[in-house]
């Protein structure tokens, strides 16, 4: 009780320094030197502060004032709660009341525009816009304001930042000057991105649980025919603002694109390609571009409809050369990687109401997803690469991991994550837990790393794990994870992490003791290079760098702040810095 | 602010600037003191925090009430931009390391602490050591002046818990100062 009692005085004193900012002289003073201690370092934090400017409070509050409710309410809201310019605001007091009088004994036709004019002062125009083709989503000022065609009217008089968006076109923007009292037309055509089409020949066949990469799997492009859903499921920021364009890919041009930077590196099919075999894929913008490291053309193989580059990432899984990825919660696409001018085709269209999750590779030419439904629990399903039903292959739960030889699946249960065998359907509960998330089996399906809550109840909330396809070996291997990658002998694993708001890349090496070690501070979205194993690519803030794992030498491989997510590197280092 | 003056404000501030205005004029300095207590460069804090109020504006239609208050709303979404900040701004904070001298030895840091620069700059660093919750906490305590009661509101945990992790993040930032010892774990985690 009475060490309660001290600890209360001693919770008490710490709350008087908070909200006096030092010991006072009536606080009784402490004999415990570690709480005298204690009370000196709250003291020492609550003389931390760093006092805003008044200049910059007043600054950000006329912005925001400015972007609270633009032309004519604007003015009206300015003179309301302005502290600034009193004068000439009575002044207006006076003229608004006389004029008020005015409009009751004169025609209202006469007066009203006068008091208009005088109290709302118009200092905004109108803007109409049209797109080729239409559906344009808009912005203006960074704001998403509807799509093409598109008219406002009481824009602030000025310059402002307009932009246009639609799928399979490249973004345009341009700045617009806004006339007071005009209206302005603007008209865009839109510039396409050509999507390529692989007809299936007479002469394919499907195959069934392939393994070799000799027998790909079969693409069958087919258009989307249906709409994209915007996202609340995995991946979506708390941003719900911007509605996502259609998926539909039938609006995509025929033929090739005219316009562009991307243009010169669009080829013609029956030409020989000049493109070097060193490259990443990388998001930059909503462009998933392949980047040429010896030419430095980049090509944009998608758009992307939404912003979120990070969620998408968390969907990007390779197998064999191919790569298949949500562009946004309805959709499925598939890159082939091997392709110099890769494009990411449609394989599955969710339908409406359906969100996917955590697509997989499962077996040589099959994807494993988990397919969310309004109201519904969901189900795990399976897809045949170029058919377009879906096989339900777990319904109790939604969460779920294709194991790329085909022989596993992991479920993320309500108890716990499971690894479930495909063929007998035994399944075993290898870690107990909730709230488990990032599955991610090693290429050659021996290993599976997740994220899970943490054994050891601190500050930190969850861990990275990595434990064998039989549930052996289970290896808390380190805190705070964010993204990881195998490497393609499946015997590493590259992973960043946040501790304490510090990111690092770190790497696990399944054949060493104890967990995974720290490689650099500050990079981003690490990643295996696909032809070096011992290599690995990273983005910072100074660009995209590659890591030699022998002696750790870092190398620059492309200056700048160019991508904002990476998804696959090959060839990343040069010949020189090979061993 | 009392949660229904508070309340009715929003709801005012959603088509009324002049409520806006009042909310920012009441919330601004704390906000402020929060951010600043949690990232290092001035400059750097003035972006977030307009951003925050920036995305606040924003956001301002989503938002009602529903257990949620709006402080803790508002300081949610300047937790999310410090995040944001780090993820996209490490090599800042680095370059703040290494401007920091050791200290002369462990003991007299604690004395020192209020008088010289170079300690508040270390207390500063110190503080960034700590896991987010703790700076968070010792953020709002110190730094915005919330009482254990609004912080319990704010994170969503019971008032008696705000002061028992208050305490032991001073134990801990204590610690850090007069023995030294890192928060950070530099050993690698080993097999369950």
């Amino acid at each position: 009780m009475g060490r309660n009692r001290e600890f209360d005085e001693l919770l008490n004193k710490i709350d008087e320094i908070a909200n006096n900012g030092h010991i006072t002289e009536d606080m009784e003073p402490e004999t415990d030197p570690k709480a005298r201690d204690l009370l000196r370092v709250a003291e020492a934090l609550a003389n931390l502060n760093m006092p805003p400017s008044e200049d910059f409070k007043q600054r950000l509050k006329k912005k925001l004032m400015s972007d609270y409710s633009p032309g004519e309410k604007l003015a009206l809201s300015e003179w309301s709660w302005s502290r600034f310019g009193a004068g000439a605001r009575k002044t207006q007091l006076v003229a608004l009341v006389a004029m008020l009088s005015i409009a009751l004994l004169s025609s209202a036709a006469l007066a009203l525009p006068m008091l208009h004019d005088l109290v709302f002062k118009p200092t905004t125009g109108n803007i109409v816009v049209y797109s080729e083709p239409a559906n344009a989503t808009i912005t203006i000022d960074g704001k998403n304001t509807g799509s093409t065609p598109y008219s406002a009217r009481g824009l602030k008089v000025g310059t402002h930042r307009m932009s246009l968006s639609l799928e399979n076109y490249e973004d345009w923007s341009a700045n617009i000057e806004v006339k007071k009292n005009k209206t302005i037309e603007i008209r865009v055509t839109m510039t396409g991105i050509e999507v390529l089409e692989v007809k299936p020949t007479s002469k394919q066949k499907r195959t069934e649980n392939v393994a070799s990469s000799e027998q790909p799997p079969k693409a069958n492009v087919s258009n989307a025919s249906g709409n994209a859903q915007p996202g609340s499921s995995q991946g979506s920021s708390a941003d719900s603002a911007g509605s996502s364009p259609s998926a539909n890919q039938q609006s995509a041009p025929s033929g090739s694109a005219t316009t562009g930077q991307e243009q010169s590196s669009t080829p013609n099919i029956s030409e020989p390609d000049k493109r070097s075999n060193r490259y990443v894929l990388a998001i930059e913008g909503r462009r998933l571009v392949r980047y040429d490291l010896e030419t430095g053309d980049d090509l944009t193989v998608t758009l992307l409809p939404q912003a979120d580059a990070a969620a998408m990432r968390a969907t990007f899984s390779t197998w064999q050369g191919y790569a298949v990825f949500q562009a946004n919660p309805g959709s499925l696409f598939l890159i082939d990687l091997k392709k110099d001018s890769p494009k990411a085709i449609s394989i599955y269209e969710a339908k409406s109401g359906e969100t996917i999750l955590n697509p997989s590779w499962s077996g040589s030419n099959k994807i494993v997803f988990g397919l969310a439904g309004q109201g519904n629990n969901g189900r795990i399903v399976e897809l045949q690469i170029g058919g377009s039903e879906v096989r339900t292959v777990e319904e109790t739960c939604v969460v779920g991991a294709g194991e790329p030889t085909g022989k596993y699946l992991a479920l993320v249960k309500e108890d716990g994550l499971y690894i479930k065998e495909t063929i007998g359907n035994a399944e075993s509960r290898v870690f107990a837990g909730t709230q488990i998330s990032k599955l991610l089996w090693s290429p050659n399906g021996r290993k599976l790393a997740f994220v899970g809550p943490a054994r050891k109840i601190d500050e930190t909330k969850f861990s990275l794990y990595v434990v064998d396809c039989d549930g052996s070996n289970l290896v808390e291997v380190d805190r705070q994870p964010i993204s990881m990658n195998w490497s393609s002998n499946s015997e590493r694993l590259v992973y960043e992490v946040d501790k304490n708001s510090r990111v690092s890349v770190c790497l696990f090496d399944t054949q060493a003791l104890g967990g995974g070690n720290r490689l650099v501070d500050g990079g981003h979205y690490p990643i295996f290079d696909e032809k070096d194993g011992g290599c690995i690519t990273f983005l910072k803030m100074e660009g995209l760098y590659s890591l030699r794992l022998t002696d750790h030498e870092q190398q620059e491989v492309v200056k700048g702040q160019r991508f904002q997510v990476l998804l696959y590197s090959q060839g990343t280092l040069t010949a020189d810095k090979k061993l | 602010m009392e949660t229904r003056i508070e309340q009715r404000l929003v709801q005012q501030a959603k088509s009324e600037p002049e409520a806006f205005g009042e909310l920012y004029e009441y919330y601004f300095p704390k906000i402020y003191s929060y951010v600043s207590y949690r990232v290092m460069k001035k400059e750097h804090t003035e972006d977030i925090v307009s951003l925050t109020f920036t995305k606040a504006l924003e956001k301002l239609g989503y938002y009602s009430y529903r257990g949620l208050p709006f402080s803790a709303w508002l300081f949610r979404i300047a937790h999310n931009n410090i995040v944001d900040y780090y993820r996209h701004d490490s090599s800042g904070r680095l370059i703040e390391f290494e401007q920091i001298a050791e200290p002369a030895t462990p003991r007299d840091m604690t004395e020192r602490i209020v008088e010289k620069n170079e300690d508040y700059v270390l207390l500063r660093s110190l503080l960034a050591e700590l896991p987010a919750e703790s700076q968070n906490l010792l953020a709002m305590k110190f730094g915005s002046g919330l009482s254990n009661r609004e912080i319990a509101r704010t994170l969503g945990m019971p008032e008696g818990t705000v002061g028992s992790k208050i305490f032991r993040a001073l134990k801990v930032l204590k610690n850090l100062m007069v023995d030294g010892e890192t928060w950070e774990e530099t050993e690698s985690l080993t097999s369950c």
